[in-house]
């Protein structure tokens, strides 16, 4: 859609960016701001690539005289298209060089890409799935903190004959006396330390709402004093009393 | 525990997709829309929205390049972010995301903005000096050539460009609408509905936030502001708000409906703690009343004046109304416990890595760089800068 | 000449060091690596869990052994398994009263009173080691996958902390260790199975609920624990080969 012109006195200053002959007409094109060219009849012949004009609202070229030097505009002396004739042929070859420019870009990007890749991902990366494989070792290089009740009744067979016999047997040794790993591995001089003989029974004991209903429960106040529970029971078969 | 009701599980006590998540989809969306703007006068011939054809892809340019940061700054390790392109897991929606992108930014945007901005990129390396014209001879990869047939060329590819770009622009938004549908641990997410409604709540956001910026930029430069253009942009508005509104109502009826094991506690959620985002912003403020002011103007005859203002309105509600649908999804998601049982709040924080004023800055951002764009590819050609110079003036590539 | 053979030597001497030291070396990345352990084949293995609901007294010895054995942080939402308490009134199924006082790692309150009309029972919990895992689905880099002998396990080093696979576990097991910002959790202590030890929460159960067992043994007491007990997943409709096997799982357990 086009707008009224606006005959009010306006005049724009423009380089000339190239020029044209078309049906045996001269054109010129002028650059008034990045994104505004006109395209206008050039009658006159003293106009060349890079003056400065002024174009008023009539479109009438008014080549500037005095002004800015024309030769300080610089242009590529790359070879114009000014001088071919324009009639929209056939696309040659030169008409789509520049699309391989770009394509040729993004082939140089991929290229690249594949080559950084082959370099930043780990070498056991997709030998078992979709992750690395050492990953698989990682999680099994730990040190275990707790010992296991098989290796306390390596030493401390005497303890789990006192245990046999009791319903406390299949509880783990480690579960009163806490992670022994480390004193399992003889790896600290430091012995460790006796769990209180009240607090770790109360642990389990203290009847809380959601144990089973067969489950050995006291509630604390009706059962005993604040003494410890070793006072009545043994601490490795604390079931008889 | 402060902030929570009822039985969380013990490791959902905080939230772990922040506001920056919820900036992510809302950003992506907005690119979505306005490319699918711009390719209804490419592909569709709507020539009356030429207007705003250039200022939609340096928008969608502007804010797709802005998208990756609130993910980047929400990683734990964004250092090895790249390793969703060495290693992409197939599996995994969010990584094939990050190819979706890549071609996205690319081949779509990238592509169609160089081959369209071509011709005047050629004119002004030609007419510039020092930096500036190197800067301009990079951008053409060395190539000047700008006869008719290079330009027919140019415009052949992006058509095609734009032919490609609009199931790409549905990829793009429908992807992220996927990551969270294809979610089945989350009852408010999981949904093959998600990914359309993304989809077109992304539309509709695109067309506003354009449709805003072009009255926004005429009136800065003072340009004439093309009153058919504006008023097929917001009917296309209109119409994809309608197709919109459809299908979350058709979501909400669905979930109300069949009352699954889930529903009753989304219920109490949307009801309580999401009211004011979901009831009162996204869905009255911004939904029902632009909608309505829409409609009005489909009606009604209004003056221009009152039919800007009209629209000014309904793109901001909008724009509110559709951030306030992202922000229901993602943190919405994440109030209600797995177990149904209870829920949690959200305690977004100001100054720290994915606190509020991140989220701002990087809302800001995009604005800033699409001011940077259109000074270095400017769109004014279409805009009506043809006032004076319409018998023999420049044609822009469009139609060359 | 005597540079040629001076060169040699000093060549000769720096091979012999590097492959002395790629040798132990090797060892060591031997030994982490189960596979290769003289007495760990992965093929051999299938691991999974079973609890029994009624042996469970609430106590909270497995979360305190697991975050001591896994150097878990104390603070509120980093639970590698923790147990919860339902508490159900038999004229309002639908809405169970549920509480896990800091994952139980200090017990539950004693009681106060004498529960009324209430059904209530503990349930441990920790990561169900799916087969068909939703999270490993999800993992966008290949951070989190299922060990060939079904653990799924977590590569911190390559985890980038996204956290798509918190959102996409129905279980809620999964965690963001704030010190490494990367996520975490249950591991079926796999530095021990892997040794012939139990996880740490079986090890440390006073009653036996947990066990650790070994779907692919033939001797191992899974087998007929499946086959003479009515079992449960959770989550059943999410399909996810969960592999925590529950004994008197309730229904209205979450």
């Amino acid at each position: 859609m086009h707008n009224e012109s606006d005959q009010r006195g306006f005049s724009a200053e423009g380089a000339v960016v190239e020029i044209l002959e078309r049906g045996g007409e001269r054109f010129a094109k002028i650059l008034i701001e990045p994104g505004t060219v006109l395209e206008l009849p050039a009658a006159s012949s003293d106009l060349s690539l890079g003056d400065r004009v002024i174009v008023d609202a009539s479109l009438n070229i008014e080549r500037v005289r005095g002004g800015p030097d024309p030769a300080r505009i610089l242009l590529p002396s790359v070879p114009a298209t000014s001088g071919a004739p324009d009639e929209p042929a056939r696309p040659v070859f030169r008409d789509y060089e520049h699309v391989l420019r770009m394509a040729g870009l993004f082939a140089l990007a991929i290229v690249v890409f594949l080559g950084w890749r082959s370099w930043m991902v780990p070498d056991d990366f997709g030998v078992y799935g979709h992750y690395r494989a050492g990953a698989i070792a990682d999680a099994a290089i730990r040190t275990p903190g707790y010992a296991g009740q098989a290796s306390c009744v390596e030493c401390h067979d005497d303890v789990q004959q006192v245990r046999l016999p009791d319903k406390h047997a299949t509880v783990s040794c480690e579960a009163c006396h806490g992670p022994l790993g480390r004193h399992a591995r003889s790896e600290t001089d430091v012995a460790p330390i006796r769990p209180s003989p009240r607090a770790v029974c109360l642990t389990c004991h203290t009847a809380v709402t959601g144990m089973p209903a067969t489950f050995p429960k006291v509630i604390v106040n009706e059962h005993s004093d604040a003494g410890p529970c070793t006072e009545c029971h043994k601490a490795h078969a604390p079931g008889g009393s | 525990m402060p902030g929570v009701d009822g039985f969380i599980y013990p490791n959902e006590v905080e939230l772990q997709w922040s506001v920056l998540i919820t900036l992510y989809p809302f950003i992506t969306g907005l690119v979505a829309g306005a490319f699918i703007l711009a390719s209804l006068e490419r592909v569709f011939n709507v020539r009356v929205v030429k207007p705003t054809y250039r200022l939609a892809l340096l928008t969608a340019l502007a804010f797709l390049l802005v998208a990756p940061l609130p993910l980047q700054l929400h990683l734990g390790h964004p250092e090895r972010s790249l390793e969703m392109y060495l290693t992409p897991h197939r599996q995994s929606a969010m990584a094939m995301f990050g190819f979706v992108y890549l071609w996205y930014l690319t081949v779509v945007l990238v592509l169609e903005i160089w081959f369209d901005y071509r011709r005047q990129l050629v004119l002004a390396w030609r007419s510039s000096t020092g930096l500036k014209r190197q800067a301009y001879r990079l951008m053409t990869l060395g190539s000047n050539n700008i006869s008719p047939a290079a330009l027919k060329v140019d415009d052949r590819i992006g058509y095609i460009l734009t032919v490609v770009g609009i199931p790409s622009a549905f990829l793009l938004h429908g992807y992220v609408g996927f990551i969270f549908g294809s979610v089945k641990a989350n009852p408010w997410w999981s949904t093959p509905l998600m990914p359309i409604v993304f989809l077109f709540s992304a539309i509709v956001s695109g067309i506003a936030l354009v449709m805003l910026l072009y009255m926004a930029l005429a009136r800065a430069r003072r340009l004439p502001l093309d009153m058919p253009c504006l008023d097929t942009i917001a009917r296309y508005l209109f119409y994809a708000f309608l197709i919109d509104f459809s299908l979350e109502m058709l979501d909400l009826i669905h979930r109300i409906y069949e009352a699954d094991e889930s529903f009753r506690a989304l219920d109490f959620m949307v009801r309580t703690r999401l009211y004011v985002s979901h009831i009162v912003v996204q869905i009255i403020l911004g939904t029902l009343v632009p909608l309505a002011l829409l409609a009005a103007v489909q009606v009604y005859r209004f003056s221009d004046r009152t039919r800007r203002r009209i629209y000014a309105a309904a793109g901001v509600l909008t724009l509110i109304g559709i951030f306030a649908m992202r922000w229901n999804v993602v943190i919405g998601g994440q109030l209600f416990s797995k177990s149904f049982l209870g829920y949690t709040t959200y305690k977004m924080s100001f100054a720290t890595r994915e606190g509020l004023l991140p989220a701002v800055i990087l809302m800001i951002l995009p604005f800033l760089i699409l001011a940077g764009l259109v000074r270095l590819l400017p769109p004014w050609a279409d805009m009506g800068r043809r006032a004076a110079l319409s018998t023999a003036g420049e044609k822009s590539s469009g139609d060359a | 000449m005597e540079q040629d053979r001076r060169a040699f030597l000093a060549d000769a001497g720096r091979w012999l060091m590097l492959t002395g030291a790629a040798t132990l070396a090797w060892d060591y990345v031997v030994a982490g690596q189960p596979e290769n352990s003289p007495n760990y084949r992965v093929t051999d293995h299938w691991w999974g869990m079973i609890i029994d609901i009624d042996k469970c007294i609430g106590c909270g010895n497995c979360v305190r052994a697991c975050k001591a054995e896994n150097d878990v942080p104390l603070e509120p939402g980093h639970f590698r398994t923790w147990v919860e308490r339902y508490q159900v009134a038999s004229d309002d199924l639908d809405h169970p009263s549920v509480d896990s006082p800091n994952g139980a790692y200090d017990g539950f309150p004693p009681v106060e009173q004498a529960a009324g009309n209430v059904k209530a029972f503990f349930v441990p919990k920790l990561c169900n080691h799916c087969a068909h895992s939703p999270c490993v689905q999800v993992c966008p880099v290949g951070a989190t996958f299922a060990s060939p002998d079904g653990v799924v396990l977590v590569d911190k080093s390559y985890c980038i902390g996204c956290r798509y696979c918190v959102q996409a576990c129905p279980y809620g097991c999964r965690f963001i260790d704030h010190r490494t910002m990367t996520v975490d959790k249950c591991d079926l202590c796999y530095h021990r199975i892997t040794r012939g030890l139990t996880t740490a929460c079986c090890e440390a159960c006073p009653t036996g609920a947990r066990q650790l067992v070994d779907l692919k043994n033939p001797s191992d007491p899974v087998h007929a624990f499946l086959n003479s007990n009515a079992v449960h997943v959770l989550k059943p409709q999410m399909a996810t080969g969960a592999k925590v096997f529950y004994r008197a799982l309730d229904g209205v357990v979450r």
